[in-house]
């Protein structure tokens, strides 16, 4: 019989005060039935070996320190609140712990969800009573530039200056040397039609000249003989 | 003369100095077919079509600085509008190159002589200015000219205050 | 979702460009100390070397006897209403801390610090009175409610090992009023009117038994206008008035009075925790009151008398106040001797520890209440100071041989100076110098970075901080003094050497309403030649102060003007140059005074101001609130531009290359008023953007359903701020930015009576975080970017470009390249929170409540001082380090490079040469 949801205590209560003379409360402790959010928290094996510690540092936050959870020896907690919505954070300065919006409606149902700012009413449930499954440690450092050789071997400046410099060394050795030589030659050009298309072209337009051509270099042939 | 031809043939053992000196007492008869007026004619031929080859040598000399504007124009257009190292190398040397030439101007007038002179020496000014004008619009493109309110901004002064005021909740 | 997923990674990849932290760099400028508040309930463990310490800022926590350290700490809510209300150890190395608001009980492990189980208790009404106090197995609850006819008592029994309830039952109280005050000395209630004679004894247990002995019984006379006073340590129960002090143990019969002989300036009681336990309720100890110390006395109650060797004296700081909270231990030495240790929290918040012999060590805790901070600069070194002595003085000394002598010997002496530091190895040549070296003198660094601290604190206890180390350099109690609404000026800085510098404080007197100024040096913490000791009682109380520009005449001091009740000015300091620098400005001068419970804002000028008489009149006057009775409305917040605040560009350029004018109104004020319970809206937020010297409301903007924390910030021509909406649940970030337009209307001057109307760009951004400060950064000459400084509900201060939040970026549907050319993100609603940008990595400060910005002398770097439960100060720079050389510049490696290639060079030209001659014999 836990102490925050004990009806009969809660129902003689009621009863013996609602013909009492009322006491204005100016605090949120009105009539409102409270409810225990509870969760589980792991933390990585190893990380939690280095630092045993951990339970110590890790807070966990309704609605931004509103209610405030304390992690047990068994890395549980729970939190009365009354109903409502509330967004719980676990935090931890060194590990990532996704936060989950728990709604309560006052007849005591729960549901977890996920957080979406850009569209609140979007449901993307999760599993209750809550478990925190540790995310990414946080880097909070940037890396220092390391100073390689490859920046500077690869600069673009670099590659323009020597990489022409390096080719023009290199391609009159590959020349010389004969075996490449014979592999040059060996590789089989595709031979061009492009003679085959003129004698074709010339032979369709100019058939006769190409007989009075003969002719003519034929007698110029038997002259030079003469002079001679 | 047997003296100078030795101190020559001192420098040059085996070098044979051609220099002119058709003038020279020689007892040597010219030979056959050689007139010794057509050296004459020919002078006197390119001493005729000298003075228009001048005029016309001075009317390209003028024209020189026209003639680059077509090219300059392609390579502003080849080398872009952005600010890299290419494009403000090829902006400097368009203008250095008509700053340089519009001082340098007595050197080329002395090349520019002949009836028309003067109007060549217009014209070469005015390509030179043509040149640069080419520059300043390739560098109001690029937008490194002064031209809009922006460019003045680092120069505003920040306004002066003349009221002062100060005060806030209540201390009371 | 590809322009979605686009623009998100444009966003990332601008992320990147953020700068952050280098891990070599940790520990070199910042620095944390933990604090835990001021200490109500302190117990030593049984063995004495640990104390179980809840305090006023809801914390529990667990210090080392012996050093003070902190071993754990819990904040147990951030919630301001909520506070621990008792503490107990349990048997069973444990202990509970019950709080209110709402009641919770929560028992935890001393040693190691983890929870063990924690109940709730609901309450439908708030009882008129609740006691707790614990027994061998359980935590009691005594509660007195109001019942149909008259008072109840309700007595709770909870478990100390689950936390289950085991009895609940109801007692009439037919005798009970309200105002009485009861102390629970369980299983008796003990109760006292202070107007009645009489004490009502009640077992609660036993609904019948009922005492009631007059306290003439018990020999107490009470005069005619006396007060009796109740208070309780541990089991016994104290009866004081102003003449005597008695102390009475409770049995079934009534009250049995200690015969011990209390004297009336007994202070404080306590019953000590013992080291064996069989002695438990043998001891008392007292702390009284003498006129220059404490003597502190252990009486053995069984003997009934003190045991003289074992008490003595005690000796507390100047600087602490009275104290209010004794614990004490008592435990037996090796030699049989009886030895005690007492731990005193005072009224200055310090907690004291100590035995016999002196005070161990002593734990600030104001530093968790504080209220202002300003940082000043140091004065200057030896070195510079002969330096300004020679460039300072105008005196013709013979012309120019006099100056040239002059010059020669000055130098002559900074060189015998230098060689005396290097050869003492002061001196660092390369780089700035590691934190952590104490013995570094009070004296201005090359960049500014060495600052003093001055920390107001709510017990009104003033100290003085070295930013490079967190050491306190002085500290000071102000007395006398009503630190109800307490500001910290600061008249004059150590730059105008050989002038001193000045800070004034302004407060309320504790007897009357009238203003009191304390006058201070701020580099040695000595009061000012004023009034007396730096204590200047003013006839007058003043409703608002106002530090004016300082000039050459009145030797760099600023003026305060200060407005009496009646709305007449007054200047301090009362010199004939200062009167005469306010009476020329009077036209020009203007104050404001807002009221924050009517929303009334009003305004006076100073033009009818001459030399022998300073008056004001009213000229505006604004009221901002609704006046609907359902509706409570109240100003929450007025934020005002820094008066030294510069500007470095006077607009914004446009992609086009045309300039949209900031609007730069020097005299605008941002008033943020909030309202609750309003039937339709619930919680609203008004921003009212005021123009102080004309009166006129500049822009205004509502909104409606949200619910506080408010945040604003203020700063060149934009302005942030901060609420939950509550409609959506999640907090967000709104942005106004003022320009006057294309054009300037007026480019030389600004005059608050011919301004335009300025053109307002707005934009609300969603922040996945909650944030409790938030504050702007600041440099010298306004050239680096500013960025906002967020400090969140989890202990980190995030550091935000405030690109973020530019009211000019577009939805992505409307971006066009010209906002890429600006450098103006496209619209995301949510920001982003990368771990890169937490300025104090993994140093985490509970319930940051406030954060201070001061420039450096370097335009890059600011000096960050965050307060809350802990302080945290560090540095910041917005744009990187643009003005001075990284940590990370290699020096060696370029002397290295660049020696190598002067070799090289000669050597080629060596062998050129060589090479040329062979070519040549060829």
């Amino acid at each position: 019989m836990k102490l925050s949801v004990d009806c009969t205590f809660f129902s003689t209560l009621i009863v013996c005060l609602s013909f009492s003379v009322c006491v204005k409360s100016n605090e949120g402790e009105t009539s409102k039935e409270w409810f225990k959010i509870e969760g589980k928290v792991q933390a990585p094996d190893a990380w939690a070996k280095l630092n045993p510690d951990w339970k110590l540092h890790t807070d966990v936050l309704i609605d931004g320190g509103e209610y405030r959870a304390f992690l047990r020896d068994d890395a549980s907690f729970s939190v009365s609140v009354p109903s409502g919505s509330y967004v719980v954070e676990v935090f931890n300065p060194s590990i990532y712990y996704e936060p989950v919006r728990v709604d309560i409606n006052s007849k005591g149902k729960f549901r977890a969800r996920r957080i979406n700012h850009v569209q609140p009413s979007a449901v993307s449930q999760v599993t209750y009573p809550l478990k925190f499954k540790p995310g990414m440690p946080y880097r909070y450092f940037q890396q220092r530039e390391q100073w390689r050789v490859t920046d500077l071997l690869f600069s673009p400046m670099v590659l323009m200056m020597f990489l022409p410099l390096i080719l023009i060394f290199i391609l009159p050795k590959m020349m010389n040397d004969p075996e490449t030589r014979k592999e040059m030659e060996n590789i089989q050009m595709p031979k061009y039609e492009m003679p085959e298309m003129s004698e074709m072209l010339t032979s369709l337009f100019g058939g006769g000249d190409a007989a009075k051509k003969t002719t003519k270099s034929s007698g110029s042939k038997q002259g030079a003989v003469k002079r001679k | 003369m047997a003296m100078s031809n030795r101190n020559v043939s001192k420098k040059f053992k085996w070098s044979i100095d051609l220099s002119n000196r058709n003038k020279s007492t020689c007892d040597l008869a010219s030979p056959p077919g050689y007139l010794p007026s057509i050296a004459t004619t020919v002078a006197e031929s390119t001493k005729e079509n000298d003075s228009s080859l001048l005029i016309k040598r001075s009317w390209d000399v003028a024209l020189q600085p026209l003639k680059q504007v077509p090219m300059n124009l392609f390579m502003m257009y080849m080398v872009g509008s952005s600010i890299s190292i290419f494009p403000i190398m090829m902006v400097g040397m368009m203008f250095v190159r008509p700053i340089r030439a519009l001082f340098s101007m007595n050197q080329t007038f002395k090349m520019l002589e002949g009836t028309q002179a003067i109007g060549q020496i217009l014209v070469y000014i005015l390509g030179q200015l043509v040149a640069l004008g080419l520059a300043l619009y390739k560098c109001q493109s690029m937008g490194l000219l002064p031209t809009h309110s922006s460019d003045w901004l680092a120069f505003i002064d920040p306004q002066q205050r003349i009221e002062y005021s100060g005060g806030g909740q209540t201390l009371l | 979702m590809k322009i979605f997923s686009y623009s998100l990674c444009i966003v990332f990849i601008l992320i990147q460009t953020i700068n952050g932290l280098y891990e070599d760099q940790i520990g070199k400028f910042d620095w944390r100390q933990q604090y835990i508040g001021k200490v109500k309930h302190a117990i030593f463990d049984s063995t004495g070397k640990k104390i179980v310490v809840g305090t006023e800022e809801n914390t529990l926590a667990l210090l080392h006897a012996g050093t003070g350290k902190i071993e754990w700490r819990h904040l147990l809510g951030s919630n301001t209403k909520s506070k621990i209300t008792s503490l107990f150890l349990l048997s069973n190395g444990k202990v509970a801390s019950i709080s209110n608001i709402p009641t919770i009980v929560r028992v935890f492990d001393v040693s190691s610090g983890i929870l063990q189980w924690e109940a709730a208790v609901a309450k439908d009404i708030q009882p008129v009175l609740c006691k707790w106090a614990v027994s061998k197995r359980d935590i009691i609850s005594v509660e007195i409610n109001p019942s149909r006819s008259g008072y109840d008592l309700v007595l709770t029994e909870y478990s100390s090992i689950g936390g289950t309830e085991n009895v609940a039952s109801t007692t009439e109280l037919p005798w009970f009023t309200l105002g009485t005050n009861c102390q629970l000395v369980f299983p008796h209630l003990v109760c006292l009117h202070p107007q009645e004679d009489a004490v009502n004894i009640v077992d609660v247990r036993n609904s019948d038994s009922h005492q009631r002995i007059e306290l003439q019984h018990l020999g107490i006379t009470v005069g005619a206008d006396q007060l009796v006073t109740l208070g309780v340590t541990k089991n016994f129960v104290s009866l004081r008035t102003t003449g005597t002090f008695s102390l009475y143990k409770i049995t079934d019969e009534g009250l049995q009075r200690t015969s011990a002989e209390w004297p009336s300036e007994t202070v404080l009681v306590s019953v000590p925790t013992v080291k064996d336990a069989e002695a438990q309720d043998q001891y008392m100890a007292a702390l009284i009151k003498r006129e220059k110390n404490y003597a502190v006395k252990i009486y053995d109650l069984e003997a009934n008398q003190v045991l003289e060797d074992v008490s003595g004296d005690m000796k507390l700081p100047d600087h602490a106040g009275e104290p209010d909270l004794l614990s004490t231990f008592l435990m037996r030495k090796p030699n049989g001797e009886l030895s005690y240790r007492y731990a005193i929290s005072t009224t200055d918040d310090s907690l004291h520890y100590g035995s016999k012999k002196e005070v161990y060590w002593t734990r600030e805790e104001a530093l968790t209440s504080i209220v202002q901070v300003e940082m000043v600069d140091l004065p200057v070194s030896s070195i510079e100071a002969s330096i300004e002595e020679e460039f300072g003085s105008d005196q013709a000394l013979g012309g120019i041989l006099g100056h040239t002598i002059k010059r020669l010997s000055s130098q002559f002496r900074q060189l015998l100076i230098v060689t005396q530091q290097l050869l003492a190895g002061q001196i660092s040549l390369v780089r700035r110098e590691a934190v952590g070296n104490n013995n570094k003198a009070l004296e201005r660094d090359r960049f500014g970075l060495h600052k003093l601290i001055l920390i107001l604190t709510r017990p009104g206890k003033l100290f003085a901080m070295d930013t490079l180390s967190g050491r306190i350099v002085w500290q000071r109690l102000l007395k006398n003094v009503n630190i109800d609404k307490v500001r910290l000026y600061v008249q004059r800085t150590s730059i105008h050497y050989p002038l001193e510098p000045q800070c004034t404080i302004l407060a309320k007197s504790s007897t009357s309403n009238q203003a009191v100024l304390f006058v201070f040096h701020p580099i040695t913490g000595e009061p000012a030649q004023f009034g007396s000791e730096g204590y200047v009682n003013l006839d007058y109380s003043v409703q608002q102060a106002l530090l004016l520009p300082q000039n050459e005449e009145t030797e760099y001091m600023k003026p305060l003007l200060l407005l009496d009740e009646s709305a007449a000015p007054h200047v301090f300091p009362p010199t004939e140059s200062a009167i005469n620098h306010v009476v020329k400005m009077s036209n020009n001068l203007f104050m404001f005074v807002a009221d924050t419970k009517s929303c009334v804002l009003r305004g006076y000028s100073l033009a009818k101001s001459t030399a022998d008489h300073l008056a004001s009149a009213a000229v505006w006057q604004l009221q901002l609130c609704s006046s609907s009775d359902s509706v409570e409305e109240e100003i929450v917040s007025i934020v005002s531009r820094h008066p030294e605040e510069k500007v470095f560009s006077q607009g914004r350029v446009l992609a086009d290359r045309s300039v949209l004018y900031k609007y730069l109104n020097p005299n605008m004020v941002v008033v943020a008023t909030a309202g609750t319970n309003h039937p339709h809206h619930r919680g609203y937020l008004n921003l009212y953007l005021i123009d102080v010297v004309s009166g006129a409301v500049v822009f205004s903007t509502s909104h409606r359903r949200v619910q506080p924390p408010y945040h604003v910030v203020y700063a060149e021509n934009w302005i942030i701020y901060a609420y939950y909406n509550e409609k959506y649940r999640r907090t967000e970030l709104s942005s106004l930015e003022l320009f006057e337009g294309q054009t300037q209307s007026n480019s030389t001057a600004f005059s608050s009576f011919s301004a335009p109307q300025p053109l307002v760009d707005r934009q609300a951004y969603i922040y996945p975080s909650h944030i409790t400060a938030m504050k702007d950064t600041v440099s010298e000459q306004g050239m680096t970017a500013k960025h906002i400084l967020l400090g969140l509900s989890n202990g980190w201060i995030q550091e935000m470009p405030r690109a973020f939040l530019d009211p000019r970026r577009p939805v992505v549907a409307a971006a066009t390249p010209e906002m890429r050319e600006e450098g103006i993100m496209p619209y995301l609603p949510e920001l982003p929170i990368p771990a890169e940008a937490i300025i104090n990595y993994n140093q985490t400060i509970s319930n940051i409540k406030s954060i201070y910005v001061t420039p450096s002398s370097l335009e890059s770097t600011a000096l960050v001082f965050a307060c809350g439960l802990d302080i945290f100060f560090t540095h910041v720079t917005p744009s990187r380090t643009f003005d001075v050389l990284n940590d990370d510049f290699e020096y060696g490696f370029i002397a290295l490079v660049l020696t190598g290639l002067t070799l090289a060079s000669f050597i080629t030209k060596r062998l050129a040469g060589k090479k040329s001659l062979r070519q040549a014999w060829k």
